[in-house]
This record gives structure tokens, sequence and C-alpha cells, in this order.
């Protein structure tokens, strides 16, 4: 037979000792679930849930892991539900032992059951969904549960913490305003700054790379600017372009500027000095060198600044709009706005966003560069010899 | 055919770096190639082999002396393309297909595409890669890549070939197909190859003169007739004149080591 899986076992068991133990408490009253009338409900099912779970604990066979990991994190839920709706009617002191138990008990037998499934060995279609694809979509989903858990179950006010709910409320009932904020902060002063200061950088890295004079005076400049905190000359910048957008477009594009400057020379002088004799051999120009070989061998070089850059300006633009307050729009006003007033659910909803805008472009950009550079040994793997 | 189509006369070649040590990698080359030779530069590294070869492909100037290409400087002789270069390593192009790279020379060329198209055709064809026109030059072993860089150097018809290891990293097996695969195109092709190598045995197979140098300063110490019949197969190998004639460039090789 085959070994017992001690972590499911255990956290089955702790679970089960959580059924029995008190789940909220008052100064007058103490009450295991199956005393709390409204939540009672919630006794059988979860019962249910977690004598399979122990069940199960005897198996390693991957589709037990899998279904494990489903009960793990629905007993979580349920008693996450449960100990909300007892809560709600007129406890006033957070959620006891019994609900930590339950709650805790089956996020811990989830793990484990998520442990099993990256351990798992095989090649056929379900194992490889089960080993690769499931983990990193399920652990999110077991962060949040946790940080909601949490956060009722201490009955941590918004201003100190949102729940996941609290966050999510947000992001449906202010999304016309979070969308605003968006285009305002994403589009108008990020994507112009980002275009401007990257098809600047570009165009000043060929000059730089065809003049030496460029490149023995300039060069070592841009190097030394680039290394400047410019978020610091923020409040400058705002004196200079004004506090409306026009100031942070211009952080975002100087923060873009200088790395795309330094990754193109970097790029256009390195290129292979024997495919440069080859061509020299043809007897090729200038301009022909330039077109065939350095700009091609440059093209990963400059990808990588716009990949970097993509998310530094993002970020600075956020910040600018903290440092340089112009009318209240955008996702950094939003963030500055709600946190001062104690909505950190507004905060947390106004990140959300800047987050996922932020892994978009940054997706985008390495799309680009997975179609212009295809053939970089980055993207070949196994294909090299 | 005896006006030669290429000239040493006293080439010297030095090196200047810093301070006073000065490198001399080539003192009084003489040597006159005449059309359709094909001469192979065999000697210990550093005696001047790849110097003498870029000298001739105006990749470096000389220091002194003259090296005329078809009666022209080689400068003149780049400018009219007289000449395709192939390294030691394949050195082709990671964003252009196969077929991209051998007509990579006819685009600097300003040849138009059809006629590219057509002629990337017929050599991938030569060297045997018709298939794989479309890969990318990762996908292919070493010895395919070589064919390529190959093909690459054959795209606009030089004149001449200047071959500076060409086959240094391939196996063993591999190089023996591509000597006989070279040796078929330079018959053909009527080319005059230049062919630097370490190997001894490749010298003797694919050369009609194989000159014998000598290190620090590269001078040429001997230049051996290699007078086995053409065209050369699999048998030229094992046959007696070539074992005698791998120990005369070996016993010159040797004697470039006690001086002279």
């Amino acid at each position: 037979m085959k070994k017992v899986n001690v972590t499911s076992l255990l956290s089955a068991l702790i679970a089960l000792a959580g059924l029995f133990l008190p789940w909220v408490a008052t100064q007058s009253q103490v009450s295991g679930l199956a005393q709390v009338e409204t939540a009672s409900w919630a006794w059988i099912p979860l019962l249910a849930l977690i004598v399979l779970g122990l069940i199960g604990s005897w198996s390693r066979a991957p589709v037990v892991a899998a279904i494990g990991l489903i009960l793990g994190l629905s007993g979580a839920l349920l008693a996450l539900v449960a100990v909300k709706s007892a809560l709600a009617t007129g406890y006033t002191g957070s959620a006891s032992l019994g609900f930590w138990f339950v709650f805790l008990g089956e996020l811990l037998g989830a793990a484990g059951m998520v442990n099993c499934l990256t351990t798992l060995s095989g090649a056929d279609r379900v194992t490889y969904v089960l080993r690769e694809v499931v983990p990193p979509l399920v652990v999110p989903a077991f962060l949040l549960l946790l940080w909601q858990g949490i956060v009722e179950g201490l009955r941590v006010p918004i201003a100190f913490f949102p729940s996941v709910t609290d966050v999510v409320r947000v992001l449906f009932s202010a999304h016309a305003v979070l969308v605003d904020d968006s285009i305002h902060t994403f589009i108008r002063q990020m994507l112009f700054g980002y275009i401007l200061g990257a098809a600047m950088g570009v165009l000043t890295g060929m000059m730089i790379a065809l003049s030496p004079f460029l490149r023995r005076g300039f060069l070592p400049l841009a190097t030394a600017v680039s290394s400047i905190p410019v978020i610091g000359l923020a409040p400058v910048l705002g004196r200079a372009f004004g506090v409306d957008w026009e100031s942070k477009a211009a952080v975002a594009s100087i923060v873009t500027f200088f790395p795309v400057v330094i990754n193109m020379v970097q790029g256009l002088m390195t290129a292979d000095p024997r495919k440069m004799d080859l061509l020299h051999s043809y007897a090729a120009r200038r301009g022909q060198i330039f077109r065939k070989l350095r700009f091609p061998h440059a093209l990963p070089y400059l990808f990588n600044a716009l990949k970097i850059t993509s998310i530094i300006s993002l970020i600075s633009v956020i910040v600018a709009e903290f440092l340089i307050p112009g009318p209240p729009e955008g996702l950094g006003q939003r963030i500055s706005l709600s946190a001062r007033s104690g909505r950190y659910d507004i905060t947390f909803a106004a990140i959300a966003f800047a987050s996922t805008l932020g892994i978009l472009f940054y997706g985008f950009i390495a799309l680009l560069e997975r179609v212009f550079t295809a053939w970089h040994s980055s993207f070949r793997g196994a294909q090299r010899r | 055919m005896n006006t030669p189509i290429i000239a040493f006369q006293e080439v010297d070649k030095v090196f200047a770096s810093r301070g006073s040590n000065h490198l001399v990698a080539l003192e009084h080359v003489n040597l006159s190639i005449v059309p359709e030779e094909f001469i192979a530069f065999i000697g210990p590294s550093g005696c001047g082999k790849t110097t003498l070869l870029r000298l001739a492909a105006d990749l470096e100037q000389p220091t002194s002396g003259r090296i005329t290409i078809k009666e022209k400087t080689p400068e003149q002789a780049r400018l009219d393309r007289d000449y395709g270069y192939v390294f030691q390593d394949p050195v082709l192009y990671e964003w252009r297909t196969v077929e991209q790279n051998v007509q990579l020379p006819l685009e600097i060329m300003g040849v138009p595409k059809p006629k590219r198209e057509t002629r990337a055709h017929h050599l991938l064809g030569l060297v045997g890669l018709s298939e794989f026109s479309h890969h990318y030059p990762w996908q292919l072993s070493g010895g395919m890549q070589q064919r390529v860089s190959i093909a690459r150097a054959l795209s606009f018809s030089p004149s001449i070939l200047l071959m500076d290891e060409p086959f240094g990293a391939l196996d063993e097996i591999t190089r023996e197909q591509m000597q006989l695969e070279l040796l078929r195109i330079w018959r053909n092709l009527k080319t005059t190859v230049l062919f630097v190598t370490h190997s001894i045995p490749e010298a003797v197979f694919l050369s009609t003169r194989t000159v014998v140098m000598s290190p620090r300063p590269g001078r040429i110490h001997e230049i051996i007739e290699i007078d086995l019949p053409q065209p050369r197969t699999v048998e030229t190998r094992e046959c007696e004149r070539f074992f005698e004639l791998t120990t005369v460039v070996r016993e010159s090789l040797r004697g470039t080591e006690n001086g002279h």
C-alpha cells in the first residue's frame, strides 16, 4: 500500500477539530458552529468535504489530488461564507478558533494537493495540464482566499486593509471612473511620453552610433544622466510643462529616452566584426552595412530597453501624479486621494487597474519582440546546437 | 595562361602595438598564382597564413611590398567583387533564412530579386541544401552551415575564392565529403582557390601547389608541387603518391621548426 499523505491527513484532522470548536465569540456566549443557528447549514457539507479529504489522503493518484484541491478550496470558501453570515447576525468580535481551524486546515490541505500536482511525472495531456497549468492558476486564487479570510475573520476595517470583495465591489461600481483614470494615465500621459521618448531614443542612438564625435562626447554624458533619478525632477518639470498631463508625459519620455539611447548604441556598435568583414568584402556601402547588419543586430538590445522602460515609465507617471497634483484625474491621483481619505478599497482597485495595464503593455512589447527578433537565441531554446 | 591572377611581391606586414613590440606577421613574401590553381597554405599557428589571405582581400593593408589581383590593387579587386571569402566559422546572419543568407551579396550588389532567387536556388542545389532553403541557420548542423557559407561566397561567381580554414571546425567524415564537393565546384566553375589549412592530408588532397609557411616572422618556407592526377576521388587518398607527398609536406613543416 502507498504511503499516507501526511499533510492532507493532518490538515483534514485540523479542519475536523475546528467543526467542534467555537466559531464566533462574544463576551456572554461561546458557541460552536452547530449552535450558531444562522450558520448551521454549513455543518453537514463541511463534514462531508473533510471526510472526503480524509479518505483522499490515502491515495496519491493525480485525479485524487485534483479533487482534493477542489475540496480544500471549496471547504475554505464555505467556511468563510458561514462565518461571515454568523458574524453578520450581531456578534461584535472577530471569528474564533473553530473557524480558523477549518479555514486554515482546508487551505493547508489544498496547498498539499498543489504540491502533489507539481511533482507529478508523466507526459500525457492530463498530467501535463495538472502539473504545468493548474498550479500557477490556483496559487493566486489560494492567496486571494487567504487574504479574504484573514480580513473577514479578523474584521479588519477598510481604512486599514480592504478585503478582496471590497476591492472587487469598487472595480464594478466605479469602473467608469477607473477606466477614465486609466485612459488619462496610460494613454494620454504614459503612452504618449513613452512613444515620444522611444522614438527620440532610437534616432539619437543611430546618430551617436554613426558619429564618433557624438559617441565620444555625448554618450558618457547620456550614461551619467541616465543614472539620475528623473522622478526627483518631477516638480521642476511640473513648473516647466504645467501641472496637467504634459509634465507627466515629459517624465515618461525622459525615463524612456536614456535607456533606449544607451541600448541602441550598444546594439549598433557590437555587430560581429567578421560579419562586418564579410560586408566589406562585398564592397557594401555604409548605409547597406547599417540596414543589413547593424540595425537587425541592435533589435534585441532595443527591445530589452523597451520592455524595461514600459514598466518604469508607467510607475514614473503614477509617482509624478503624486508629486505634481493637477486636475483630479488619473490612476496616481486616484490612489493618493483615496488613500488620504481612508478608502483603501478604491486605492487597491486603482492599483489593480495600473498593474493590469502594466502587465498587458509589457506583454504587448514582448509580443512585438517575438515577432521582430524570433531568430534571436533567447527564443530558440532547445533548438540551438 | 601564365599571367598571374594574384601576385605577392616582397610583401611585409608588421602589426604595430603600443611600445616597441612590433609583431612581424609576414616578411618577404613572394608568390605568383596563375588562374585555376588551387593553392593550399599550411604552417604552424602564427605563420601569417590568415594575414596573407586578409591582405589579398583588402581587409588589411601591407606594410610594404605590392599585391596585385588581376593586375589591379586589392582594393579595386574588392570593389569589383573579384573574390569570395569563406571564414573558419560560417558567419551566417541569424535573422536571415538559408536562402536569404545566400542572397546577401547579391542584394548588396543590387541584383534584382527574381535573379537573386534563381541564383540562390541553383547554388543551394550545388551544395545539396535545396530542401533547407527556408530554414534558419541555427536549425542546421555545423557542416550544413559551412556549405551555406560556401554557397554564399559563390553566389556572385567570383573568379577567386579565399578560404580561411573553412573545414577546420568539422568532423572528419563531413570534412572529407566537403573536400570532394569543393573540388567538384572548383572544376566546374574554374575558379582560383587560396585555401588556408592546418591539415597536411587536406592540403595535399585539395591543392595543385602547397605553400609551407614558417612562423615568427611569417615567411614562405617551401612551395611543393602536388602532382596528383585530376580529378581527385576517394581513391586518391589511398594511392602511394598521396602518402609520399604528405610525407614531403610533413618533413618540410618539421624543417620550419628548426629555423631555416
